[in-house]
């Protein structure tokens, strides 16, 4: 068993959108399955603080591109 | 005490993480649902702070993030964007879902012990052990359970779920840490309860 994953792997929201495209893959081996200790999500949550949705593990938010419907 | 059979129960735990993920693409967690509860009670957050983003959006949104941390290089070739794809990230739930929720897990064990037939109000739990250890007391029997309760809140935030997050959600996706978090609570749960009916 690999001691290196995030406990929080089978709760956390972010974990399954990682796994879901080849591209993101490096914040899994980066991040769940090595020092996940250092993820900016983890550190929240076990600092029992509210994890925001788009909070990226190195602490960047996801910023929404979103085109206008009216176009 | 009469129980389901064990299939029946099966069926009915296996249904929850699934319909959960089909329907709301999330995680079905007690733990979860209560900090967001206790989050949104200290600080409500607005839609702004969070948007709900579809498939396409979440994945493009984290193409640029990703590209930004690591670089372009780490980027494969973009999967044709689906329009039509189901949002997968969502705004927080308010508050009020939150205790919709927990209000649904009260009536559901209300209902299931009226269905009974034979319950009444106690102090306790419906345990002969319970009763033993700490009596009928209207006092104790309530202060060991919150006590009991703190400590599973704790043990939660550490592990990062419960036995519903880790134990339902997280087993059914063979996450390793899940396995491990459900392992390690249901085994000390057995051998508690072993080593309490051998000493008393
Ligand atoms: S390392 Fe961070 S992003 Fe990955 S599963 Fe753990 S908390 Fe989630």
């Amino acid at each position: 068993m690999a001691s290196q994953d995030c406990p929080h792997m089978g709760t956390c929201p972010m974990y399954p959108v990682i796994k879901l495209s080849g591209s993101l893959k490096v914040w899994q081996t980066r991040y769940c399955q090595a020092a996940y200790a250092e993820c900016a999500r983890h550190k929240l949550s076990v600092a029992g603080q509210r994890v925001p949705q788009t909070l990226m593990p190195n602490g960047a938010y996801l910023k929404l591109a979103r085109a206008s419907s009216a176009e | 005490m009469h129980y389901l059979a064990f299939w029946q129960s099966a069926l009915v735990l296996a249904a929850v993480p699934l319909v959960q993920w089909l329907w709301l693409r999330r995680s079905f967690g007690v733990s979860g649902r209560y900090t967001a509860l206790v989050d949104e009670l200290r600080s409500p957050r607005s839609a702004e702070d969070e948007p709900e983003m579809n498939e396409a959006e979440l994945i493009a949104a984290m193409r640029a993030a990703t590209a930004e941390a690591f670089g372009e290089s780490v980027l494969e070739a973009p999967a044709a964007p689906d329009p039509a794809a189901p949002v997968v990230l969502r705004a927080a739930d308010p508050a009020y879902m939150h205790w919709l929720f927990f209000g649904g897990i009260a009536a559901g064990g209300l209902v299931s012990a009226l269905a009974r037939g034979n319950w009444t109000p106690t102090f306790g739990l419906h345990s002969e052990l319970f009763a033993r250890m700490f009596g009928a007391s209207p006092v104790l029997g309530p202060l060991v359970l919150v006590g009991g309760g703190v400590l599973v809140g704790f043990g939660t935030r550490m592990a990062g779920g419960c036995t519903s997050g880790h134990g339902l959600c997280g087993v059914s996706q063979f996450q390793r840490g899940s396995l491990l978090a459900t392992l390690a609570f249901f085994g000390t749960g057995v051998v508690t309860s072993f080593a309490l009916r051998g000493l008393l």
